[in-house]
């Protein structure tokens, strides 16, 4: 029979089972001696290096001066806040959709826009952490920017246009057009005193008088090449009407705003200036493009006498790109960068020239951070050894692989008898991002939600049957948190209107048992006891509230810590729970006794070690042995820490971390004398977990390799000898 | 590849006499020494920089060197008279002498210590030494007979040690002696190994490597030998490795580790009998790298001594010192063999490698095969089909199928038999031929005479074992072949295409057997450019049947183990393309023809199928494991290890 068509999509069908898949081998499972394990520290790790998590470039960058607050654009449209207050803490995620490609991002007074080649102005709820609402007007926009005042916001767009859109407290209006000009504007920059817009376009820049929309002053530039257009890709204007220009020629043209000539001009850069910034006192000006190196250039006297000034070229940053740098903002002593390497990277602002403070402030302000989500992409379902990969648009079951031979040898690799295998994909339907997944520990239940609604879907193994559950309860709230019982009867659902609800799992008709009082802010951490009794949720302001989930009451609320909580869990042998704190502090709180554990007041009567708090990379995961209770695992992109609560705390004159390889290899771990064993073997880790049946962990890395791979080729570096 | 650029004339010196060389202290100068003079020339300006003289009476006898310590140039006058001497010093008569107590045979100049200066007798003592006690005796340590030649140091760690190359006068026995700086004892003699018996060393240069010291020498019967030496050795013959034999009088000095130069090589051209050549060589492959014809003098001059800085060659020809700038890159292998095959170089030298030592040894029992291969051959000690197969049952008894000389063997066997049957007609062994042919993979093209005699005597069954069992059988005899199977059925053929094209049924045109022989031809490996030439000499009814019995393999299914699918489609293509306006205009072949198109049509439709389950089972494949996402980086993406977390 030929095969047509038809049968093709079906085989094609968005959630595919594969049989073989679950023909899982119960007698291959390994059976390791607990008591062994819990004495010598010795695990087995399943290494999972197959997350194939893609990283989204950094589009543009905004900082809200007043709220200490980064808005991060990616490619992919998602919009990243980090809380620079709680040490560039990624405190949400507003998540894109396939129809949003922004270019412009700005804040104005707490209140964030973005714009695109939609051409729309959208406003952002950053509580429900969705679009609050669009207006679209006209063509494509390149750019936007708020006046200093905050009342209007002004769009340059591809028809040549700059629109003004007056902001009221409720809502964006169209106020205005400017003179049309036959260029699309590519940049556009506010003076000081709100009267003059300042635009670059292709081969000039214009100086508009807002009142009148009509240009006042045009400044055309020279080519490199006849043929090819000179974009201004980025322009400013200084407070005595300097205009800084960076083009696509790689120059960097300071120009006297009033009578439109050229100031100084500098070829700083190899290929296009893509962003520029000015300091708030304006004595530095940097340019950073194609050409990843950012130039910095200082105003100076050059004249001691009349005090005539004149921008010189000052610093050379090299540190951290080696893409191209996309964007780039100055956030009180830092200069953040992104662009194509998907790296988040800061420089210090201001470099003393002395070496012992220019050492210090490097220490301080030069850092990189990694594209991985502060909140995990991952999920395991321990009892039925299944692992869940939330991708933007869909979700991943894999079952992990297995070894028939049990080993008590430090760093032995195990035969894999059963390789892991792909047991499911879920695509959505939708054009929005997956917020938040979750699979139950027996591997009977899987839940997402995106910006709309939740969908639960009952994965029974024997035979393998996937089945959506239609029938949700409409007061259902779309999630920013999933999380099921371990007993995988509820569901407990973190909301975009900072609630929590309890859903009562059924394949058929599941019920809404309980919707509890509203938290004053977003929901970022969800957690439960192992009995399932206890519900801890967690706000972006560091509120903690633990809910009694049989008496639908608030069980407690924990003291609150003036930082913003990264990780939280219960332990499974004590009312305990442990949570990670951006600061890098760390807390056990007794829901019983309702105070702090005796660890934990000991752990801050001595005192964090300060390797500890150095550290920045947030922890992203905190998980208790399922044998030890003493024995904690925390870790973040970087490290892995194991924590024996039995064993003393750490002096000033231990060593936390290992520096070298003869540490690495230190033959008895166990003698160190203190409760912090630090592993750096695992790097970047994006996920750890305990595999309830045979006490083994299960760790997600993400191999650098792949992500370096996955970029784009970099601007050609001339070498000598090449 | 190694170069050696035109001469440049340096300096005349005294007609006759003592010359010798020295590095200066700048990289570029070089010390020249005659019996008059010392002169410090700069090799890239072709000029001399600056010159002492002595007196007549007080000639030098050692060569100038500069002593790194003491930042002067020292020499010896009249072999016991040392004098040193400052760069600022004008006139070096004026310059008073060390006396010493014994001669001096040459200084030594090392790169980071003091001088060393080599006495006659073999003893070695430090200038600065010398200098302090002039008149110390120093012990010889080289026995009294043997006359010193050359002397190098070789240094290891704090551990010095001096090489001497010194020839006993009595005997002719040449011998290096090793003796450790400031030990007064005999060295230890190393005698060299003659490579031939009357010959001795006629000229030598040594090479101080790091851990070993390297000789090379050129005897009077023109071996050139290169000998390494140990730093550590405890032998008392030193093996002389013959690299080449050049056949004329020379001289030899080390380009660096990898090159040697010898001058005075004479050349091939008859037209020219006195052209002499400067040569470099590669020391590993004793290979050719690069010449230069030395200019023609009008008396037969000789060479009489070279020398080599890093990037300069000074011969001496009488005297002329000329200086020929050269280039040696890294040596490598395509470097030293490829320059071989540039016959030019090649054939103007007269050069014969010496292949003895690279020689491969004689497997043992080869002569017994052999024997035993030539009591098959002979005609007189088997005259009859039954002697001679008893002769190669007894020669196939000893030989070994998998073995590769022994095949020759046999394809030389299966000549002869071709000669022999030529000239007796009745001698046909054909059991033993077959026997013969089964034993092994004989190559057919080592006995086409063999084939040609079996196609003429057109025996199928000799024919069906060489292609069952030969590897490379012409397209031709695969052709001839197939004409010779088709022509014995032609009768029946015909009749059962008839009755199959009336049919319209798909019925097998062969009978069993044929099919079988068909088959065995159909499978055999062949180039289609020359099958396409030798398939055209079938005629129209043998391709016919052909494509008849090809269609019926292309409609049945279960040809796996006889015809492969491949291989049916590659013999239709083929046969087409070779008879293809004949098959066209047939109308015999119409019908046919239109058959075939069918049945190809039905397995195009069929392949379609085969990709479209492809097209199903990769996604299928790429989602439910990760070795279907991209192979390169599989490796690792997933392990189960133990890990020791606290």
């Amino acid at each position: 029979m030929p095969l047509n068509q038809e049968r093709r999509k079906r085989g094609r069908k968005k959630a595919k089972i594969e049989e073989e898949a679950m023909a899982v081998d119960e007698s291959t499972t390994t059976e390791l001696k607990r008591d062994d394990k819990k004495e010598d520290g010795t695990y087995t790790v399943h290494r999972v290096k197959f997350f194939n998590y893609q990283p989204n470039a950094i589009h543009c960058l905004a900082y809200d001066e007043n709220r200490e607050r980064l808005a991060v654009v990616r490619s992919d449209g998602s919009i990243e806040i980090w809380n620079l207050k709680h040490n560039f803490n990624q405190e949400r995620i507003i998540t894109g959709s396939q129809t949003s490609k922004l270019d412009s991002v700005a804040w104005v007074n707490g209140r964030l826009f973005t714009t695109g080649f939609q051409g729309d102005i959208t406003e952002y709820d950053l509580v429900k952490n969705t679009a609050k609402y669009s207006v679209l007007y006209g063509n494509a926009s390149w750019c936007l920017a708020p006046n200093h005042s905050g009342t209007l916001l002004a769009t340059g767009s591809d028809d040549g246009c700059v629109r003004l859109f007056d902001l009221t407290t409720e809502k964006v209006s169209y106020d205005r057009t400017m003179n049309p000009q036959a260029q699309r504007i590519v940049s556009l920059a506010w003076h000081k005193s709100d009267e003059t817009i300042v635009t670059g376009s292709i081969d000039n820049i214009k100086v508009w008088n807002v009142a009148t929309g009509a240009a006042v002053q045009r400044i055309t530039l020279q080519r490199a090449f006849k043929k090819r257009e000179n974009i201004v890709w980025c322009v400013a204007i200084l407070t005595d009407y300097t205009i800084v220009s960076g083009d696509s020629t790689g120059r960097t043209i300071f120009w006297d705003g009033r009578v439109g000539t050229m100031l100084k001009g500098y070829t700083s850069h190899r290929m296009d200036i893509l962003s520029l910034c000015v300091t708030k006192d304006e004595k530095s000006v940097f340019t950073t493009g194609v050409d990843p190196t950012i130039v910095q250039f200082s105003l100076s006297v050059t004249d001691g006498l009349d005090g005539a000034r004149s921008w010189v070229r000052s610093r050379h940053i090299t540190h951290g790109h080696t893409h191209d740098v996309r964007a780039m903002v100055i956030a009180g002593n830092f200069l953040v960068s992104g662009g194509l390497d998907t790296n988040l990277v800061t420089n210090p602002v201001d470099v003393s020239p002395g070496q012992p403070q220019m050492r210090t402030q490097m220490e301080q302000y030069k850092r990189v951070y990694p594209p991985f989500p502060q909140k995990s992409l991952i999920d395991c379902a321990g009892r039925a050894k299944l692992l869940l990969f939330q991708y933007p648009y869909h979700l991943e079951v894999w079952k992990l692989g297995s070894t028939s031979i049990t080993s008590n040898k430090d760093g032995e690799s195990l035969p894999v008898s059963e390789r892991p295998i792909k047991i499911l994909d879920i695509q959505t339907k939708g054009v929005e991002q997956i917020v938040c997944s979750s699979i139950s520990k027996d591997g009977s239940w899987i839940a997402y939600s995106d910006v709309d609604k939740v969908k639960l879907f009952h994965l029974s193994l024997d035979p393998p049957v996937l089945q959506k559950v239609a029938c949700l309860p409409t007061q259902l709230c779309p999630a920013h948190n999933l999380l099921f019982s371990p007993d995988s009867s509820k569901l407990f659902s973190a909301t975009s209107s900072c609630s929590v609800q309890i859903l009562l799992l059924d394949a058929i008709q599941p019920s809404l048992q309980h919707t509890f009082h509203a938290m004053d802010n977003s929901i970022v951490l969800l957690g439960v006891d192992s009995a399932g009794k206890f519900v801890a949720a967690a706000d972006v302001e560091g509120t903690i509230i633990v809910y009694n989930v049989s008496k639908f009451k608030v069980h407690c609320r924990l003291p609150r810590y003036d930082s913003q909580p990264t990780a939280l869990a219960f332990s499974s042998h004590a009312p305990e729970l442990f949570i990670a704190y951006a600061d890098q502090m760390l807390y056990e709180y007794n829901i019983e006794q309702k105070s702090y554990s005796h660890w934990s007041r000991s752990l801050h009567k001595c005192k964090l070690h300060h390797a500890w708090l150095r550290r920045r990379s947030k922890v992203t995961r905190v998980v208790y042995s399922a044998t030890n209770p003493d024995i904690v695992f925390l870790h973040d992109v970087n490290m892995l820490c194991t924590i024996d609560k039995s064993k003393p705390l750490p002096k000033a004159h231990h060593q936390l971390f290992k520096k070298n390889l003869q540490d690495f290899k230190g033959q008895d771990m166990g003698v160190q004398g203190h409760s912090f064993f630090t592993n750096q073997q695992f790097k970047p880790l994006l996920f750890l977990d305990y595999l309830d049946d045979d006490n083994s962990l299960v760790m997600v890395e993400y191999p650098l390799q792949r992500f370096i791979e996955n970029l784009p080729p970099t601007l050609k570096q001339k070498k000598f000898g090449t | 590849m190694a170069r050696i650029e035109n001469a440049v004339e340096i300096t005349v010196c005294e007609d006759s006499g003592f010359v010798a060389y020295e590095r200066d202290l700048e990289k570029d100068n070089i010390i020249i020494t005659d019996t008059k003079r010392v002169s410090i020339y700069c090799l890239t300006d072709h000029k001399c920089i600056q010159s002492w003289f002595v007196r007549q009476n007080s000639p030098f006898t050692s060569q100038a060197v500069y002593d790194v310590e003491s930042q002067s140039y020292v020499a010896v006058k009249k072999n016991k008279n040392l004098i040193k001497w400052f760069k600022e010093t004008t006139d070096l008569t004026k310059v008073k002498p060390v006396v010493l107590s014994t001669a001096v045979c040459c200084l030594l100049p090392q790169v980071n210590s003091s001088t060393l200066v080599v006495f006659e007798n073999g003893a070695v003592a430090e200038l600065e030494q010398v200098l302090i006690e002039p008149k110390q005796v120093h012990q010889s340590t080289l026995p009294d007979v043997f006359e010193l030649k050359d002397v190098t140091v070789c240094c290891q760690g704090n551990q010095i040690k001096v090489y001497f190359l010194a020839q006993n006068t009595k005997d002719t026995v040449w011998s290096v002696f090793i003796s450790e700086h400031g030990s007064e004892s005999l060295g230890q003699q190393i005698a060299l190994q003659n490579p031939d018996k009357d010959a001795s060393p006629v000229h030598y240069s040594f090479l101080t490597l790091e851990g070993s010291v390297r000789l090379i020498t050129i005897w009077s019967n023109g071996d050139v030998c290169l000998s390494v030496i140990p730093f550590f050795t405890t032998e008392d013959h030193l093996k002389c490795r013959p690299l080449l034999t050049v056949k004329s009088h020379t001289a030899v000095t080390w380009l660096g580790e990898n090159y040697f130069a010898i001058a005075g090589v004479k050349g091939l051209d008859k037209n020219k009998p006195d052209t002499r050549f400067l040569t470099i060589w590669d020391s590993k492959f004793g290979s050719l790298q690069a010449k230069r014809e030395l200019p023609v003098t009008r008396r037969d001059t000789q060479i009489t001594s070279i020398y080599a800085t890093e990037e300069s060659i000074l011969l001496r020809r009488d005297a002329l010192i000329v200086a020929y700038k050269f280039t040696c890159p890294e040596a490598s292998l395509a470097s030293a063999l490829g320059c071989l095959r540039n016959q030019e170089i090649q054939n103007s030298v007269t050069v014969q490698a010496n292949w003895k030592p690279h020689a491969m040894k004689a497997v043992e029992n080869i002569t017994m095969k052999e024997n035993l291969l030539k009591e098959a051959m002979n005609k007189d000690k088997c005259p009859t089909e039954e002697k001679f197969a008893c002769a190669c049952k007894n020669l196939l008894g000893h030989l070994n199928a998998e073995k590769f000389p022994d095949s020759c063997y046999l394809a030389s066997l299966l000549q002869f038999v071709a000669n022999r049957c030529t000239e007796e007609k009745q001698f046909w062994p054909k059991q033993t031929l077959l026997e013969i042919i089964e034993f092994c993979n004989i190559s057919a093209s080592s006995c086409k005479e063999f084939l040609n005699v079996v196609l003429e005597k057109e025996e199928t069954e000799i024919l069906t074992g060489c292609l069952k069992n030969m590897s490379d059988v012409p397209e031709k005899v695969i052709v001839k072949t197939l004409q010779i199977y088709l022509r014995n059925n032609k009768d029946k053929c015909s009749v059962e295409l008839m009755d199959s094209s009336e049919e319209g049924t798909i019925c097998n045109p062969f009978s069993q057997d044929l099919a079988e022989a068909v088959n065995n031809v159909l499978n055999c490996t062949f180039n289609d450019v020359f099958m396409l030439e030798h398939l055209k000499i079938l005629n129209l009814e043998d391709v016919l049947v052909l494509v008849q019995y090809l269609y019926f393999l292309i409609s049945i299914f279960d040809h796996s183990d006889e015809v492969k699918v491949e291989m049916v489609i590659d013999w239709l293509c083929l046969l087409l393309d070779s008879h293809y306006s004949a098959l066209v205009i047939s109308n015999k072949a119409k019908t046919l023809l239109v058959k075939l198109h069918i049945a190809v049509e039905k397995q195009v439709q069929f392949s379609r199928q085969l990709q479209s389950l492809q097209g199903l089972l990769y996604p299928v494949l790429n989602s439910t494991s990760f070795t279907g996402q991209n192979s390169k980086h599989n490796n690792g993406l997933y392990s189960i290890e133990v890990v020791k977390l606290f």
